[in-house]
């Protein structure tokens, strides 16, 4: 399974829709895993609402489980809980899974999902980047390196963005080698680059 | 009147659970984006909600159901 899910991640194995002939997908990033550590443990301590209520029911209340009023409402009640409880908890997690940006060698697309039936996908070619700017804000960004990445066109229509990416400047400098190579003549750096050597 | 009338309604919204999983799933097999990358995904997704399910049942099967409500 642990496999399969590498190789499936493994941008060689990836496809979308409209990809053209001989276009080559160099990166997928999606969001840092600590920005949804938050969601993971909010399910965690729902999921341990109903057992602690019961045991605390059984300890100070009632002397035995058979003998709890209507026990069998209260499993039906449970079971109801934990089917919306794993139905929302893999809402989070499936938000985070597609919501992704494919760097290709033409273009940026920003795949966005919100909730199960929400989903946006925005494309930039390479050619209208203007500029690339990181953004790095706040305690837990600054120690675990990930941060928002803005892709601007001359056009300013939209700003692209991506939020909570690990290793931000390094998909920024994979951006802007993919747009000089893509041919772009101007290009605007904000931030610092390391140097190319002459 | 039994408690199994709640039995009955609690069968009912699971066959609503049910469907409603069913065009999740079949959404998320249709989403072209990421490949096949959300299939594991989706596969514990659902074994999940079948343990869910099995485990309930194993208590419902024991309890008893002919409980006059009124």
């Amino acid at each position: 399974m642990w496999r399969y899910f590498k190789i499936a991640n493994h941008h060689k194995f990836m496809y979308f829709p409209g990809i053209e002939k001989d276009e080559k997908i160099i990166l997928l990033v999606r969001r840092h895993f600590f920005a949804v550590i938050l969601h993971i443990i909010l399910s965690i301590v729902y999921f341990l609402i109903p057992p602690v209520v019961l045991f605390l029911a059984l300890t100070f209340l009632i002397t035995g489980f058979e003998e709890l009023p209507y026990f069998s409402l209260i499993i039906l009640g449970i079971t109801i809980y934990y089917l919306i409880w794993w139905l929302l908890f893999f809402k989070d997690i499936f938000d985070w899974y597609l919501d992704a940006w494919i760097i290709t060698d033409r273009r940026l697309l920003d795949v966005e999902q919100r909730g199960f039936f929400h989903h946006t996908v925005s494309e930039l070619r390479l050619d209208k980047v203007q500029d690339v700017t990181v953004e790095i804000k706040g305690f837990f960004p600054s120690i675990f390196h990930f941060g928002n990445i803005y892709a601007q066109t001359a056009a300013a229509v939209q700003r692209f963005t991506l939020e909570d990416i690990p290793n931000p400047e390094r998909v920024r400098n994979i951006v802007l080698e993919a747009q000089e190579k893509a041919g772009q003549k101007t290009v605007i750096y904000q931030g610092s680059l390391p140097q190319k050597p002459q | 009147m039994t408690l199994s009338v709640f039995l009955y309604i609690f069968w009912a919204f699971l066959a609503v659970f049910i469907i409603f999983n069913l065009l999740l799933l079949r959404h998320f097999l249709k989403f072209k984006y990421l490949g096949k990358a959300v299939f594991p995904l989706i596969l514990v997704y659902f074994i999940g909600f079948l343990v869910i399910i099995a485990v309930a049942h194993f208590f419902i099967l024991k309890a008893d159901w002919d409980v006059a409500l009124f």
